[in-house]
This record gives C-alpha cells, structure tokens and sequence, in this order.
C-alpha cells in the first residue's frame, strides 16, 4: 500500500497487470485529481484524552451488554432445560421452582442495575 | 536522523503500540487511532465525497476497532486494516440506506452531499475537477475498486480482501470503473484537460507536497 505516493511508484505497484495508454493517462489524471483533493483537505488528529475516555466508555457498554446477553441466554436455557426435565421426569415441582428462579432472577437482575444507576445519579 | 532512520522508527512504534492495544492498552490504542484518523478520514472523504458520512464511519470505524483489536493479527498496516474495517462499515450503511429511503431521496442527499465537498474543497483554495465529478457518477463499489487500486496502489488480492469480494469481481470492477470514467471524460476532454496550464501548476504543487 502506499500513501499518496507520485505515479511511476504506483505503476511500480501493479506490475503484471496489462493496462493500456489510454488507461494510463486516465489513472495518472486521476491520481493527480485525488492527490489535490487529499492536500486540500484538512483533517486534525483527535486529542487523545477525550479519545480515551470515549473508547473506555465504550468498552463498558460493550461489556455490559455482553453481560447482559449472556445472563438472557442461560436463562432461555434454563428454561428449556427445566420444561424438559419436568416432561422426563414428570415432577410439576421441579418444574415450577425453575421456573420461579428464572422469573426472579432477571428481576433481581434489573432492580440491581436500576438501583446502582439511581446511586450513581445522586452522588452525581 | 535521516528519512529511512524515521520510518524504521516510526514502524517500530506502531508495532509496539500495536502489542500494547491488543493486550489491552486503551491508551495505547487511543494514540494509534488517533494518528491514523487523518488517514483514514481522507480515504473515506474519497470514497463517499461526503465529508460528513466520512467523519461518522470514522468515529463509528474506531469503536470497532476497540471491539475487534485482539483479532488483528499484524498480517497488514494497521491503517490498512483500519479502511477494511471503515469499508464494510461504508458498504453496510449504504446498503441499509438504500434499503430505508427511497431513489429520489438518495440522489438528493449524493447532490448535497457533492456540494458539501465542493464548498469545503474551495474554502481551502483547491477547485473541483471534471475528474472528480465523473467519480462521482460512478456506483459506490466502482468508486471503492478504483480509488483502492489507482490511488492507494493495493493489490487486487488485497482489495478482495479489503471489500469481502473475489478477486475476479474486484478485477471486472476497476475495469467497469476506469470505462465508465473514460466515458465520461472523452479521449479529446482528456488531452485538453491534462494540457491545461492551470491544472500543470496545480499538479506540479501537489506533487511538490507529497515529496
């Protein structure tokens, strides 16, 4: 790869590759049209404070949410498990106390994360 | 020092900085992203000649990069690896658009778009080119094809992989790229247009930058 390099480098670039005359002049022209608008343009480099804090930011919801995700999954899990453990074995019991763990549990869950975001809040 | 002292030394930087960032080094990570962010704002201002959208998948193009840092594996630049991730991001969102607003609507926000750049273009001192208006007649995977290959020089292996495509297809588009850009700009616009004396000085200057 190569960063707005001059043209006889770029011809270098894609040997064994046929091109005609034609076709050169045009990638030439064209080289020569972007290499203008990339000088003309002007891009400042982000300042890499804010930049940190963004990506850690991030990296937090990301993680949440993967956390998120994987406690919906094994609860989705355990209840397919439990219906199928109640139908082999043919205990109701069993049955509804998975049952009741998986209704509570996101509950719990959630009363958690909203509670920890109302502290947040206020010690804000 | 002298230039090839420099670039060994700034390779060595970035490689390091590279191990930090996998391993988990958010400040390492910042400072790469943040100095390949000119970079790579400049190529999506080429491929979408929108400097808005440009600077949206950029952002969006780093937040990926934090989520996918530990699968790079060192095969390419890290700024190449940066225009793999900001390509599939530009392709998925032209695809979703494409599918939530209608044609109408499409050809008016490219038309603004355009003028977007042609006013940033000229608040800068630079003026838009014929060139540049064909290029943006052209389909964004067309753009894609020919700006990778005839401005960055990447193989077309490299453009496969950089677009998610095989190879054969990445060959017939700069083909149908460079003839639907030959159609527009006719053999005798070509000739007279790389005769101007304008566009020489111009060429000459923006030459003179990059040495």
């Amino acid at each position: 790869m190569n960063e707005a390099i001059p043209c006889d480098i770029c011809e270098d670039l894609t040997k064994g590759e046929p091109r005609n005359d034609t076709d050169e002049e045009l990638t030439a022209l064209l080289f020569q049209e972007l290499s203008l608008l990339d000088h003309n343009t002007t891009v400042l480099k982000p300042s890499l404070f804010p930049l940190e804090a963004m990506l850690r930011e991030h990296k937090h919801s990301v993680t949440r949410k993967l956390k998120r995700d994987l406690v919906l999954f094994l609860l989705a899990a355990m209840s397919i498990l439990s219906l199928s453990v109640a139908l082999l074995v043919r205990l109701p019991l069993l049955f509804f106390a998975v049952q009741a763990l998986s209704v509570m549990f996101p509950m719990i869950f959630l009363f958690g994360s909203l509670s920890k975001r109302r502290d947040r809040r206020w010690t804000k | 020092m002298n230039v090839n002292q420099e670039r060994v030394s700034r390779v060595d930087g970035e490689q390091r900085l590279t191990e930090r960032a996998r391993g988990g080094d958010l400040s390492a990570l910042a400072e790469l992203l943040s100095d390949n962010y000119p970079f790579l704002v400049k190529y999506l201002i080429k491929v979408t000649l929108h400097p808005q959208l440009a600077e949206d998948i950029a952002q969006e193009t780093m937040l990926r990069a934090l989520e996918k840092i530990k699968l790079y594996n060192e095969r390419s630049k890290f700024s190449t690896w940066l225009i793999a991730i900001a390509t599939r991001i530009f392709i998925d969102n032209r695809r979703r658009s494409m599918k939530e607003r209608s044609i109408l609507e499409e050809e008016v926000r490219e038309q603004q778009a355009g003028r977007s750049l042609r006013f940033r273009l000229a608040s800068q001192g630079g003026e838009w080119s014929e060139v540049l208006d064909a290029l943006g007649q052209l389909s964004d995977d067309l753009r894609l094809a020919v700006v990778l290959k005839h401005y960055y020089g990447y193989s077309q292996k490299e453009i496969a992989d950089i677009m998610g495509i095989p190879e054969g297809t990445v060959k017939s588009r700069i083909h149908s790229g460079l003839q639907a850009l030959r159609k527009e700009l006719t053999d005798h616009d070509l000739e007279a247009y790389q005769e101007s004396p304008k566009r020489q000085g111009k060429s000459l200057a923006a030459v003179h930058t990059y040495e």
